[in-house]
């Protein structure tokens, strides 16, 4: 008896406001990967030395020293993009994924309930042989 | 408004309500579980991970399918609906199912019979038996048209209290077990915050839950103080607190700490006033991303001190160890380091001589290093505060201990972790009765810290008792066991000495009948819970000549009362009329004296203080007990609180006692002529009138008639009588002793005390002489004539 009450409700809803509650999760995902792969902080120093590892600079012209500064920073550097780019990279793997997943689940949504109703005429074909 | 414009505003939750009838969210939340693990054998079965999938094993995997995605879809049509804000306001859902549900014939039926009804009622310690005998014995219904709903702070709120006043019956039935209609609103709120929390935590693909994980790789631009973690440790906080216990403080910290030079704050407060928790505040903020852009990426670490110091005995070892962890820090980059005993920090580096002003200055400049310095009050003013150098790179923050409506939220909110790990189940009254009790038993602690005490040792008592519900009766059942003091229900025995006060206190105390009708009074207003929680149980000035009974009402009181085992605190005060009075009652600055007063009352802090010759102390230790009378408590010479509010307190004087004579020799009503009296000793300066109006009762003892003195020799000697009983003889107090005694001992200057010694000196002398002699024996009996008393 409710389950008829609540279903053009539920029908009205599906072709409506969750459309918005839809972009609005789809919104929450991308920027959460953005913000948990750190992609912006990342990049913005992504030539930096890895931990802030290095040798210190010495004011008095050593050539010697100034090879090992120039050497060692320039590895830390190096380690630093090394490690930064492929968390980059993935993040933005993970959030082209998440956008290409919206793109199919909105396109799915759309027909979900005609899906459902095939889905469940496999399952009886399967089943029952219907 | 009236039930059907609440109905009309809450109709857009009919589409969950109706979808709650065919399948409710509970049972849905269950399917999805399992389906979820038959999707999964039947994905794999469908595979051909257990061998070639037969046609109807692969119409069984979208069977369960199709059933996972029906209820995944009907629960994201829930949510929706669940969490819609309509029209701004806070309305629920819940209170959407119990206007459906309710017919119109009996409001107080679909609010009890609903899940959330039932649940707040439950919360409030009615048990499910109560509730079903009130439905069922209830002569009168009340109608929904009858409801007026006014608005309050929460629309819940305004419906349930529309029930209190529309429903007697109801309403009498909620008082009957000890509640007020606005605690069941608020615990209606706290149900509803939990129910409506649990559901935010359900949705993991929130914006609010997701943004409380961390991120990764956030830090990398910054150092790793490998040296740091040998001598310190992250600020440990429970990231899902939604409340903060010092929200203003923990945004002024932010702010402090956001500035680009001199980011230095000191977080001082009295001890247990909650100045760790704006740090923790302050780590959920940056957790969240909710904080500046300059602490966005900031760690808060706390440093270890004490290890600091067991492992750096000397000068410059201390010094190389918090140079290598200040470098650390400034090339790390984003760390805030914190010291939870900054006064002790500087006292022990100042203790192995070294120069903690240097040491430290040059680092508390630094853009790149951030500390929070934290201290209670007064080792702040005895260590810090003269340190000028110190005090222009710190700001501070003054911590006020938070008041109980905030102390409640956090407790509302910490209440069900402490359910869960502990197997038991707290009413709402339990909490309410944790916290003032709280107030009123442990004012030397913070209220939080003392609240949550003591709902941890009530979940210890109940587990003992092999109950799991703590009841408001348990929270005090624990204060009994700890103070000793006398809480809940009042029994019988109790009952019985509350209601014959003044028989009971005359049976030791010949007239002033003023004096016992004031004290038992304000007994009955104390234990009744109707006096002022803040102050002490009552507090009494007795004037009067000597002897006239202002001390021995005291002890009778205190014997009745408070037990034979109570003990009077007993100050003689004109002890205390030197310089350093004050002193020698709260502690000395040394710290090695503790105070006679402050040691006294927290030996016992229940029971009677009794401040003989009130009138000879200095004027110091009169403003003392101006705030003691004023607020129930005082703080000793450490800055540590000390409670008085469950004494009585009885100051006794002589002051006045001539203009009490005068008034009783003119034959005039000592009450009349009480104003007078006292205005002549404020005049004299004796006492400030401020003090005078502190006391709950300024009572003037009269001097003892002879009908009176009578009736103190009787007493005096029935008590002579019943020590010799005990020796096995028998003194007969007949009227001429009694006559010889008042005759001998009538002197209304000094009141009882010549009967006292005409006793001592004459009757019991002549006793004595007799059991020397071998005259009285056990068994024999003494009566004294016109003769033996001569």
């Amino acid at each position: 008896m409710y389950i008829l009450l609540f279903l053009p409700y539920y029908i009205r809803w599906h072709y409506t406001r969750a459309w918005q509650d839809f972009f609005q999760n789809w919104k929450t995902f991308v920027s959460f990967l953005y913000s948990f792969f750190s992609i912006r902080a990342l990049l913005s120093t992504l030539f930096a030395p890895w931990r802030r590892l290095g040798e210190e600079r010495v004011n008095n012209f050593d050539p010697e020293s100034f090879l090992g500064f120039v050497i060692v920073n320039g590895l830390m550097r190096l380690l630093g993009f090394v490690i930064r780019l492929p968390v980059v990279l993935f993040g933005l793997f993970f959030i082209f994924s998440v956008f290409l997943l919206g793109v199919f689940l909105s396109a799915m949504w759309l027909i979900f309930p005609v899906a459902l109703l095939f889905v469940f005429s496999l399952s009886l074909k399967g089943l029952f042989g219907i | 408004m009236k039930f059907t414009e609440l109905k009309e505003k809450l109709s857009s939750y009919k589409p969950i309500f109706f979808l709650e009838k065919s399948v409710s969210h509970r049972v849905r939340l269950v399917f999805k579980k399992v389906l979820l693990f038959f999707l999964v054998i039947s994905f794999l079965t469908t595979l051909g991970f257990f061998g070639a999938p037969t046609a109807r094993e692969t119409g069984g995997f979208f069977l369960v399918l199709f059933l996972f995605l029906m209820f995944s879809a009907l629960d994201a049509f829930y949510y929706s609906f669940y969490f819609k804000k309509i029209s701004g306001e806070e309305f629920y859902f819940e209170l959407a199912e119990i206007i459906f549900k309710t017919p119109k014939e009996d409001a107080i039926k679909g609010f009890v019979n609903s899940v959330v009804g039932s649940t707040i009622l439950f919360r409030c310690g009615i048990a499910e038996e109560d509730l079903k005998s009130f439905l069922k014995n209830r002569k009168l219904f009340t109608q929904t048209s009858h409801l007026n709903i006014l608005k309050k702070d929460s629309i819940f709120e305004s419906y349930i209290d529309a029930l209190f006043s529309a429903d007697q019956e109801f309403r009498n039935f909620i008082l009957a077990h000890g509640l007020t209609p606005r605690i069941i609103s608020k615990a209606s709120s706290w149900v509803l915050g939990m129910i409506n929390r649990s559901k935010s935590n359900e949705r993991w693909w929130g914006a609010e839950r997701l943004s409380k994980i961390a991120p990764i790789g956030r830090g990398w631009a910054y150092g790793v103080a490998y040296e740091l973690m040998h001598w310190s440790s992250p600020i440990r906080f429970s990231p899902d607190q939604a409340h903060e216990l010092h929200q203003e403080e923990v945004a002024v910290l932010e702010a402090l700490l956001s500035r680009s030079k001199d980011a230095n704050v000191l977080i001082i407060g009295e001890e247990g006033s909650g100045k760790m928790e704006i740090l923790e505040g302050l780590a959920r903020r940056i957790l969240e991303k909710k904080s500046t852009a300059s602490l966005v990426d900031k760690k808060i670490l706390v440093v270890d001190s004490v290890v600091i110091f067991a492992n750096t005995t000397e000068k410059s070892k201390f010094e190389s160890v918090c140079i290598g962890i200040f470098n650390a820090a400034v090339e790390a980059g984003n760390i805030i380091l914190v010291f939870p005993d900054f006064s002790a920090f500087v006292q022990g580096a100042e203790s192995l001589e070294s120069d903690i002003n240097g040491l430290l200055v040059p680092y508390l400049t630094s853009p790149s290093l951030h500390f929070v310095g934290i201290s209670d009050l007064p080792k702040y003013h005895e260590i810090l505060e003269p340190n000028q150098t110190l005090k222009t790179h710190f700001e501070t923050i003054l911590v006020k201990e938070g008041d109980e409506k905030q102390v409640l939220r956090i407790l509302e909110e910490e209440i069900l972790s402490l359910e869960f790990d502990e197997g038991v189940f707290f009413t709402y009254p339990a909490i309410l009765e944790a916290i003032a009790s709280a107030r009123q038993y442990f004012v030397e602690e913070s209220l939080f810290n003392s609240s949550t005490d003591l709902l941890f040792d009530a979940t210890a008592f109940v587990k003992a008792d092999g109950r799991v519900v703590v009841t408001a009766e348990d929270i005090l059942s624990v204060v009994k066991t700890k103070t000793g003091i006398p809480t809940g229900v009042i029994d019988e025995v109790e009952k019985h000495k509350l209601q014959n006060l003044e028989t009971l206190l005359h049976e030791r105390i010949v007239g002033q009948d003023e004096a016992i009708t004031s004290i038992s009074d304000a007994l009955r207003r104390a234990r009744s819970g109707v006096s002022n929680p803040d102050r002490p149980i009552g507090s009494f000035l007795f004037f009067g000549p000597t002897g006239v009974g202002k001390t021995e009402t005291t002890k009778a009181l205190a014997e009745i009362f408070f037990g034979e085992k109570a003990k009077i605190l007993r100050i003689d005060m004109s002890e205390y009329n030197t310089a350093d009075a004050l002193n020698r009652l709260i502690g000395a600055f040394d710290g090695e004296t503790p105070g006679v007063l402050s040691s006294m009352i927290r030996e016992s802090p229940y029971g009677v203080l009794l401040l003989d010759e009130f009138e000879k102390t200095n004027e110091k230790v009169l403003d003392l007990f101006l705030q003691i009378l004023d607020e129930g408590f005082f703080s000793d010479v450490l800055g540590r609180k000390v409670n008085a509010r469950n004494l009585i307190i009885v100051a006794t004087s002589n002051a006045g006692s001539e203009h009490i004579f005068e008034s009783i020799e003119k034959k005039k009503n000592l009450n009349e002529m009480k104003e007078e009296i006292v205005d002549g000793i404020v005049r004299e300066g004796i006492f400030k009138p401020e003090l005078i109006n502190r006391f709950d009762g300024v009572i003037l003892f009269s001097p003892l008639s002879n009908t009176e003195l009578r009736e103190v020799a009787k007493i005096m000697l029935f008590r002579l009588s019943w020590r010799l009983k005990e020796k096995g003889m028998e003194l007969v107090v007949n009227n001429t002793l009694l006559d010889f005694l008042v005759e001998k001992g009538s002197d209304q200057k000094f009141g009882v005390r010549p009967l006292n010694r005409a006793i001592q000196d004459t009757i019991e002398k002549k006793v004595a002489d007799k059991i020397i002699s071998g005259e009285l024996r056990p068994g024999s009996k003494i009566e004294f004539s016109d003769f033996d008393l001569r």
